[in-house]
């Protein structure tokens, strides 16, 4: 209970309200409730929007490697990675509680994962890198 | 999902081609899948096989990108 309070803390945190601008209308990650529940639809939207950001970065990583990216390079990844290395356990949780029809649970993950994308999202722009239109 | 919803996805997936091209980096394959999953969201017909790829292919590009980088 008390580990699910602190989950529900550190969302709200993080900006559990946010809704974050997809790609035109059909892809709406908006906040999710147990009114708005997470279907394993909208769990495979937000995991094809977060990956096809981190493709995009993917690449950015390729061209550092290969000496082509820009001289900050290393410190840009560096930041990026803080957010994206806590999204595998919270992408696990989020697949658990949909599996499981755990609205509640799944909810407060949903949310969680959707702000902290928006965050990493933020941070790639911050440092000068274009990770396009994407959700 | 309507189909002018879908049409305004596939719009805004070609209209942010040309950025991501431009840097070398090739998403297409992605923005098809998020195209061909609005498109079965809509008709119910999303399957438990496109999820599992999916869940797969994240966390595929997710590690990779999360490893460290190579000392220079």
């Amino acid at each position: 209970m008390k580990k699910l309070l602190l989950v529900a803390v550190v969302a709200l945190g993080l900006g559990g309200c946010a809704t974050i601008d997809a790609i035109g209308n059909g892809l709406s990650l908006a906040t999710k409730s147990i009114a708005n529940p997470v279907t394993k639809t909208n769990e495979a939207q937000i995991e094809l929007a977060i990956d096809a950001a981190i493709v995009a970065l993917k690449g950015y990583k390729q061209a550092c490697v290969a000496g082509t990216a820009d001289k900050p390079c290393r410190d840009n990844i560096a930041a990026i990675q803080a957010y994206t290395r806590q999204m595998p356990p919270l992408i696990a949780q989020l697949r658990s509680f949909v599996d499981n029809n755990d609205q509640i649970n799944a909810a407060v993950a949903y949310n969680q994962l959707a702000a902290l994308y928006s965050n990493f999202k933020t941070t790639a722009t911050n440092l000068g890198y274009n990770v396009g239109n994407l959700p | 999902m309507n189909a002018t919803e879908i049409l305004a996805l596939v719009a805004q997936g070609l209209a942010l081609l040309p950025t991501l091209i431009q840097t070398g980096i090739d998403v297409t394959t992605r923005i098809e899948q998020i195209g061909n999953l609005a498109k079965d969201g809509a008709a119910g017909t999303v399957t438990d096989a496109q999820i599992v790829a999916y869940r797969a292919q994240l966390d595929a590009d997710l590690a990779d990108f999360n490893a460290e980088l190579p000392p220079e």
